[in-house]
């Protein structure tokens, strides 16, 4: 909430916030929730694969995949949003990013429901992220996008994941 | 009078080195090294019969020597003489200006001269410590010759006048010595030597430089420098007179003396400079095909087929990736030989600090091993050079009154053992004095009183931070910091420390370490779904618990009991959290692992077998995970935790000491 | 008048008479003795001969009479003899001894009236000896007769009952060639359900393979849309130079999601189909068990009808050999009322020769006079006239048979001897 506020303390005109936002986004979606990613963020969309468990990391932290000889953690959504986790479908994909963390940028997989699309948001589409009150947190949140009469979170990797130096278990 | 202690050193070192071969009597030798002593401290007198009489001696003593062998000796007697009898005075320069315009432009360009510079700086360096013991080598210093043209010529093309000034006057007096009017003695080489530390600083710091944040300022150091490369050149008169005396010299520091020749060989052949991550990338990508490959040799499909040309193709596949392997690994394996030779540089420096004769002798420079290992052994190897100069070898009338050669010896060596690379540093020193380090140790509450220990246990505290049993700290080492360090590098590197010592004769450190940072021989086990790597190094034995040998604490099994050994057990599964484990201990299987001489029983589900597994590192944001050394990709493309030992053996402690407190 | 009188008196007065009359009579007796004679050998031997055919034919009770009955004849021809030579001296010592003769007389008649007497119970003995044989020989032709008429219908009965075999092993022939027939088809139409259910089978298989392939299409579709979801990605990310790029990587998506589309149409309609195959096939599965079970049942009335084939084949053979047996019975049994008849017509003819000698015994007596002279010539003159009359028509039916045999012989005239 008080980050919510700070920005809108910040005064930025919602208007500048949404040209700034504009522009293509991967859309994917974690239950019946719809989520845009700016696509300059995305590496790749890889199915998914066996990921390997690695100790004494948070729970959403699933492990390390093997991307074509590298190494990358991989987060499930699902979890650091706080929705059941669910088994792994013929649809559930991995999608590459890259998210600046405190020391560097880091590649890492995220892992969805489905990847749907690489959209073009205009502006016009855009709404800042309301004030949901609550335990709903807008902070990971870049603005809402109304494409096609459905709602799209735009989220903002670098909020959700870029948080701490290194994954550790509380 | 350092030049005289360096002469010294030498022409003691030479004369051990006779001993050792058989090819002087030890008592000769001893008388030799009085005279040479005694010679020594006749340096003063501009007379040089005492060193004609040394070399005379020499060659009475030695008449089973091949004469080359001793001539070589006599005239390093009598070089050094003559070059010890030069003066120096210190000439004076003005460094320029320069302008680096250029290189801000162009960061590329200043990567490629930087690379190239240093490159041919370290070549000098190790040439010089050549030209040391040939002065008269002409081939020898061309080739130190070339390198600081080039340099010269670079940095004046790139507009850094700084280094192309220092570099011109080091030219000028190399070129006066390769075409003979000038003699290359301990002080020249010594200048050149301190112009190449001066270069190397003065080239590292360029970056620094260009984007404007603070660096040292090497003008004082410029201008010494080339007045005291002036006032040689002033002095060098007389080098002519040497200038017959060195047509070839063989290398003093191989034991085969073909290392020189050999070094030449390896800078007649072509090389392309690769950039290391290139390189590196270029070892992961054959890792890979490594692992694609033995992917489709185990696969069902083809292991069923009866195709005899299939399975010729197919061993050939393996052939040439393996061989593939090979070389990709031999791309990023160097010679010791630049540490090793930093290490005699080291040796000389210091003995000439600490007052202290020693004579550093080299073996197996040519042993290759990893880049990386290479880059990171060094600083452990300094400081422990260090604390062999500083701590193990005595003073020289402490030698004397133990009845030592006043020559201490040191020896580095390098060799294969096993799969691995073993660096010895041995000193003919006092050797440790276990009783001082356990009082120390007890003093400092490291260990506690009446605290039995065997004697290597006791040894291997000194590898404790904090610890130093050094009465006085000098410059050099004792303060309390450095073999600590020293162990933690190491084991960074996969690699162990050895001491063997004894009381008065000396102490050889022995590390021991991987051929490779990029792989690393393991034990695949299983454990639920999960694969880890065990490296195999810290694998003791593997075994299947009997039900007798374990031992419950409160319903739990903790202990296991090993031919009379109790070893803590270690659930994989619960420590590392992976579900699906084998509930039953009985159906599990425990694989002794030891660190730093702890033993642990890791309970796992199944071994599966030996392999060799690429090391990679899960990145800085599981830095925090302890008891994972890194990911190995396994053969079927999923990836295994490699295990860390030291690790496992801290997260243990860590849940074994919650109970109690 | 005669009857008070003795017989000497009425011998006396007789011879007298007589003595005119037997010279008369003698004569005549001469003649009519020889031929008395004749006859009474011809019937005697006649008589034997039928004795002998009752004998032969019956085998019973005849022997012992006809010893008796031989006895008598002889006697009787000895008799007949004397009486013949009696008459002639008669005649001679009438006219020459009258009175002596008439004395005579007196002894003469004793003995005459001795073997008159004899005679006249040899004469009641073969009478009924032969009445005797007649009524056997009647019944026994009765017998035969009525034996003939049940074998007849015995005969009848077995005829028609091998008709019926026959035709019952005729229809279990038919009925075998029917079920025979019936197996065949079943055995066909097992065999094309087999067929049937192993197409059935195939159809799945391929079916599965199809739904397998088209599960690798939906794969391919999905890996495509991630290869176009990256190739957007990687435009989006090269700017204004992968505009272009970004709108065939579209395109390349949209085709993968029709692809997909497509794949997940076809898997539906695959597996609706997998559906009904397999419901096919059970159907099918389930028939071919019934009609399996079915062909195991007719197999079984094959063999049942086979068996009743053979079985009436086994009795029509028997039931020939049983009609045979009862014609061989028949034919015996007629010629056995055969002789019996013959027999029967022999005694009778025997009892009334046998008759016709009491007669003359008869009249012999009242010739002697032995016990009732009186009485006697009426009766002589009255037999006498039969007797000529027999004379006369010996084959002819005798109208002086008793009326028993009378009524008895016409029965197996019109029923049992017409058929022979």
């Amino acid at each position: 909430m008080e980050a919510m506020s700070g920005r809108h303390g910040a005064g930025t005109p919602a208007q500048q916030g949404a040209a700034a936002l504009a522009g293509k986004y991967l859309t994917f979606t974690l239950g019946t929730e719809e989520y845009g990613l700016p696509v300059l963020k995305v590496r790749e969309i890889i199915k998914v694969m066996d990921i390997t468990q690695v100790p004494q990391v948070p729970e959403h932290v699933r492990g390390v995949i093997n991307l074509r000889g590298k190494v990358i953690p991989v987060i499930d959504l699902r979890l650091k949003f706080g929705l059941p986790s669910q088994e792994a479908t013929n649809r559930t994909c991995i999608i590459v990013v890259d998210v600046a963390m405190v020391a560097a940028t880091v590649m890492l997989g995220v892992v969805v429901d489905s990847v749907s699309e690489v959209l073009s948001v205009a502006a016009s589409e855009i709404d800042q992220a309301p004030e949901f009150g609550g335990r709903v947190v807008t902070d990971y949140m870049l603005g809402l996008a109304k494409v096609k009469g459905t709602v799209k979170i735009l989220l903002n990797l670098d909020r959700v994941l870029g948080a701490d130096r290194e994954f550790v278990a509380h | 009078m350092t030049g005289a202690t360096d002469w010294i050193t030498r022409v003691d070192g030479l004369l051990s080195r006779l001993s050792c071969e058989s090819l002087i009597e030890p008592v000769n030798v001893e008388r030799l090294r009085e005279q040479l002593l005694a010679a020594a401290a006749a340096i003063g007198e501009s007379d040089d019969s005492g060193a004609r009489c040394l070399a005379d001696r020499v060659r009475q003593a030695s008449p089973a020597v091949s004469p080359k062998n001793v001539d070589t000796i006599v005239k390093e007697v009598l070089s050094g003489w003559e070059a010890l009898r030069e003066g120096a005075p210190p000439p004076v320069v003005q460094a320029p200006d320069e302008d680096l315009a250029v290189l801000a432009d162009d960061p590329e360009m200043l990567g490629v001269f930087m690379g190239e510079a240093i490159d041919h700086l370290g070549t000098i360096e190790s040439l010089l410590l050549q030209v040391e013991s040939a002065p008269g080598d002409v081939k020898l210093l061309n080739d130190v010759f070339r390198p600081f043209h080039t340099i010269k010529g670079n940095a004046g093309a790139l507009g850094v006048t700084s280094v192309q000034g220092v570099a011109h006057k080091v030219e000028n007096l190399l070129d006066l010595a390769r075409s003979g009017k000038h003699a290359m003695g301990s002080d020249e080489c010594d200048v050149v030597l301190k112009a190449v530390d001066l270069l190397t600083l003065m080239i590292q710091e360029l970056p620094a430089r260009i984007a404007g944040e603070p660096f040292t300022d090497v003008k004082a150091q410029c201008r010494g420098l080339i007045g005291a490369v002036d006032a040689l050149i002033a002095g060098g008169g007389r080098a002519a007179a040497t200038e017959s005396q060195a047509p070839v010299v063989a290398a003093l520091s191989e034991a085969d003396g073909g290392s020189a020749p050999q070094r030449r060989r390896d800078e007649s052949q072509s090389a392309v400079k690769v950039d290391t991550r290139k390189l590196d990338n270029l070892v992961d990508m054959v890792g890979e095909l490594v692992i694609a490959q033995s992917i489709l040799a185990e696969h069902p499909v083809l292991l069923g087929s009866r195709d005899e040309r299939l399975s010729r193709q197919l061993a050939q596949l393996k052939r040439i990736t393996s061989e593939l392997q090979r070389n990709a690994m031999a791309m990023r394996m160097m010679p010791i030989r630049p540490t090793f030779q930093k290490m005699s540089r080291l040796v000389r420096d210091l003995g000439k600090k600490s007052g202290k004769s020693i004579e550093l002798t080299l073996h197996g420079e040519d042993t290759e091993l990893d880049r990386k290992v290479v880059e990171e052994i060094n600083d452990p190897l300094m400081h422990m050079v260090r604390n062999s100069v500083d701590h193990g070898i005595e003073p020289a009338d402490v030698r004397k009154a133990a009845g030592k050669p006043a020559l201490a010896a040191l020896r580095l060596r390098a060799f294969h053992q096993a799969g691995n690379i073993v660096i010895e540093i041995s000193d003919d020193g006092a050797g440790l004095d276990t009783e001082k380090i356990y009082r120390k140790a007890v003093a400092k509450g490291l260990v506690p009183e009446g605290a039995p220990m065997t004697p290597e246990d006791i040894n291997l505290l000194i590898f404790q931070p904090g610890f130093s049993t050094a009465d006085t700290v000098t410059e050099i080492s004792g303060r309390g910091v450095g073999m600590d360090v020293v162990r933690r590098n190491i084991e960074a590197l996969r690699g162990r420390i050895e001491i063997q010592t004894v009381r008065g004769q000396g102490t050889t450190f022995a590390i021991r370490l991987p051929l490779t940072l990029a792989i690393v021989d393991g034990i695949l086990v299983g454990v639920g779904d999960e694969r880890f790597v065990i490296p195999a190094v810290a694998v003791n034995e593997s075994l299947r618990p009997a039900p007798g040998q374990v031992h419950s604490v409160q319903g739990r099994p903790c202990m296991i009991q090993v031919r009379e050994q109790l070893i803590p057990l270690m659930h994989l599964a619960e420590a590392f959290g992976v579900t699906g484990a084998r509930q039953e201990l009985g159906d599990s299987t425990v694989v002794v692992i030891e660190d730093n001489d702890r033993l642990i029983a890791l309970v796992v589900d199944e071994l599966l077998g030996k392999q060799e597994v690429v090391i990679k590192s899960l990145g800085d944001v599981f830095g925090h995970v302890r008891g994972v050394a890194g990911g190995a990709i396994l053969a079927d493309g999923r990836i295994g935790l490699i295990l860390d030992v030291s690790g496992l053996a801290a997260l243990m402690g860590k849940s074994t000491l919650k109970p109690a407190a | 008048m005669f009857g008070t009188w003795t017989l000497g008196r009425k011998l006396y007065a007789v011879t007298a008479v007589f003595t005119v009359l037997l010279i008369a009579s003698g004569a005549l007796s001469l003649w009519t003795a020889g031929d008395l004679q004749a006859r009474l050998i011809e019937s005697g031997r006649r008589s034997r001969q039928i004795l002998e055919a009752n004998e032969k034919a019956a085998g019973v009770t005849v022997g012992a009479q006809q010893k008796v009955f031989d006895e008598e004849m002889a006697s009787a021809e000895a008799s007949f003899a004397l009486t013949w030579w009696t008459i002639v001296a008669g005649i001679a010592l009438s006219l020459g001894t009258g009175g002596v003769v008439a004395f005579m007389v007196r002894g003469i008649s004793g003995t005459l009236q001795a073997s008159v007497h004899e005679l006249r119970s040899g004469a009641e003995q073969v009478v009924s000896a032969s009445g005797q044989m007649s009524a056997t020989a009647q019944s026994l032709s009765q017998g035969s007769t009525e034996q003939a008429a049940s074998l007849e219908e015995t005969s009848a009965s077995m005829e028609e009952m091998s008709s019926m075999t026959r035709k019952n092993a005729e229809n279990a022939q038919q009925a075998a060639v029917l079920v025979t027939d019936v197996a065949r088809q079943m055995t066909e139409s097992n065999a094309a359900l087999t067929e049937m259910v192993l197409s059935m089978a195939a159809m799945k298989d391929s079916n599965s393979k199809v739904a397998k392939i088209i599960q690798t299409i939906d794969e391919i579709a999905f890996q495509t849309n991630i290869l176009a979801l990256n190739a957007a990605v990687e435009a989006a990310r090269a700017g204004e130079a992968g505009m272009g790029f970004a709108v065939v990587a579209d395109e390349v998506r949209n085709l993968a999601q029709r692809s997909a589309q497509a794949a997940k149409d076809t898997a539906g309609l695959i597996e609706e189909s997998i559906a009904r195959s397999q419901e096919g096939a059970d159907r099918v599965e389930q028939v071919a068990a019934a009609i399996s079970t079915i062909a195991g049942s007719v197999e079984q009335v094959n063999g049942i009808v086979q068996e009743v084939r053979e079985a009436s084949q086994q009795q029509t053979q028997g039931i020939d050999q049983v009609t045979q047996a009862i014609a061989q019975m028949e034919r015996v049994t007629q010629t056995t009322a055969a002789t019996a008849e013959e027999s029967a017509a022999a005694s009778e003819e025997l009892n009334a020769q046998a008759e016709t000698a009491a007669a003359i015994v008869d009249q012999l007596e009242a010739l002697v006079g032995v016990a009732d002279m009186a009485a006697a010539p009426p009766a002589q003159a009255n037999d006498r006239g039969r007797v000529l009359a027999m004379q006369h028509k010996p084959s002819a039916k005798p109208v002086s048979l008793p009326r028993s045999a009378e009524e008895e012989i016409p029965l197996g005239d019109t029923g049992t001897y017409g058929k022979f």
